[in-house]
C-alpha cells in the first residue's frame, strides 16, 4: 500500500482518535478500528474519505476561517 | 396544519435519527404549530402511512429514517413508507426528511409530477457520534423550525439552514465532524416553487420545459408516447388508404397491410392516453 502524504495524515489522525470514535454514513456505522481497516484496505473507501477531506479544505480556505 | 410524523427505529443509525425526530417534534410543539399524527417504530409502516394519507388531510410529512433514491424506508427496512408507487397520495403536500439519497430522484419526481415541496438530501447523510452530534441534529432540524417560527419561504429556510451548517462547521470540535457537516450541507436540497430542481438532462424534457414552462416537467412519457403512436397510426392508415385508392397495393400481401398496424398503434395510443388521464383524475381526487 503506497499512501500519499494526505492519506498518511488522515490515517495518523484516525489512529490518534480514542476508542469511542464512531460515525455513521447512511445505514453504515463505523468504529475507529473499522474506519482504519477500511481506509487501509478498501481503495474506494479511502478515495471517498480523501475526497471529503479535500472538499473540506477547499471550503475552509474559501471561507477564510 | 396537520403533520404526519414518521420515525422508524430498527438499527443503530435510526436510534439517532429517532431521537433527533423527537427533539424536532418537541420544538415544533413548543412553537404551537400543528396537530401531529405520529407513526413511530413498529407503527411506521407503508400500510399505516397510506391509511393516514387517505383518511386525513395531511399538510406536512416529517420523515426521519433511512432513504434511497426510490423512497423513504419503513420500519425494519423491508419496504418503503413512501415511494414512487404511492406518490399520488402525497400530491400537493410538503415532505421534510432526513432520509439519505431521497432528494436525488424521489424528491425530484415528487416536485415535478405531484407539486410537492420536498426537503431532503441527495447523498448519504453522515454524522459523528459523540460531542458534535448535537450540531448535526440542529442542522437537520433547523429548516422546519425556522420555516414555522418565521413563517418564511422555503428558499429562506434553506438559506438559513446553509448558514447554520456553516456555523456548525466552525463550531465542530473534530475535523471528522467538520468534514461530514460540509458533506451534508452540500447534499441538502429543497425543491419548491421558488427553488425548483435543476433542469433535467433529457433533451426532450428540456424542450417540453422550454415550450410549456413548469408544466413541461409534469408531462408524462406515457402520454407523449401515446400521442406519438396515435399520429403514427393515423399516418400509416392514410398512407395505406392512398395506396388502396390508387390500386397499387396487393390486398393479400404478407406481412399485412400497414392499415392494420396503423389501427393497432391508434388503439395502443388510445389506451396509453386513457391510462394517463385516469391517473391524473386519481391524483386530482
Amino acid at each position: 500500500m503506497d499512501l500519499s502524504d494526505l492519506e498518511k495524515a488522515i490515517l495518523e489522525y484516525l489512529e490518534k482518535q480514542n476508542n469511542g470514535f464512531k460515525w455513521v454514513l447512511g445505514k453504515k456505522v463505523f468504529t475507529k478500528d473499522e474506519t482504519i481497516r477500511l481506509f487501509k484496505e478498501d481503495e474506494k473507501f479511502r478515495k471517498m474519505i480523501v475526497e471529503q477531506a479535500v472538499l473540506l479544505a477547499i471550503d475552509l480556505f474559501e471561507k477564510g476561517d | 396544519m396537520l403533520i404526519l410524523g414518521i420515525a422508524p427505529k430498527w438499527d443503530e443509525a435510526t436510534n439517532h435519527s429517532y431521537s433527533w425526530f423527537y427533539d424536532l417534534y418537541k420544538e415544533v410543539r413548543k412553537l404551537g404549530y400543528g396537530r401531529w399524527i405520529l407513526l413511530l417504530q413498529e407503527d411506521a409502516t407503508r400500510e399505516n402511512t397510506e391509511k393516514f394519507l387517505r383518511e386525513e388531510r395531511i399538510d406536512l410529512i416529517v420523515f426521519y429514517d433511512h432513504g434511497t433514491e426510490e423512497g423513504l424506508v419503513a420500519q425494519d427496512g423491508h419496504e418503503y413508507c413512501l415511494d414512487k408507487r404511492n406518490l399520488h397520495l402525497v400530491a400537493g403536500k410538503t415532505i421534510y426528511t432526513l432520509a439519505c439519497l431521497s432528494g436525488k430522484d424521489y424528491g425530484v419526481e415528487a416536485y415535478n409530477k405531484y407539486d410537492c415541496v420536498f426537503w431532503g438530501y441527495e447523498k448519504e447523510f453522515g454524522f459523528t457520534v459523540g460531542e458534535d452530534e448535537h450540531l448535526f441534529k440542529e442542522c437537520a432540524n433547523h429548516g422546519l423550525i425556522y420555516k414555522l417560527k418565521h413563517n418564511s419561504s422555503w428558499r429562506e429556510a434553506y438559506e438559513k439552514t446553509i448558514e447554520k451548517f456553516n456555523e456548525a462547521i466552525r463550531k465542530a470540535k473534530s475535523l471528522w465532524s467538520k468534514m461530514w457537516l460540509r458533506h451534508d450541507r452540500d447534499a441538502l436540497v429543497c425543491y419548491s416553487k421558488d427553488m425548483p430542481p435543476p433542469k433535467p438532462k433529457c433533451p426532450l424534457r428540456r424542450l417540453a420545459i422550454r415550450l410549456f414552462g413548469e408544466i413541461g416537467r409534469k408531462i408524462r412519457r406515457i402520454f407523449v408516447l401515446g400521442v406519438a403512436l396515435q399520429w403514427l397510426g393515423i399516418g400509416l392508415c392514410v398512407h395505406d388508404f392512398i395506396l388502396e385508392a390508387q390500386k397499387i397495393s396487393d390486398p393479400y400481401r404478407f406481412p399485412p397491410h400497414g392499415f392494420w398496424f396503423g389501427i393497432g398503434f391508434i388503439i395502443a395510443g388510445f389506451f396509453m392516453i386513457t391510462y394517463n388521464y385516469v391517473r391524473w383524475l386519481l391524483w386530482r381526487s
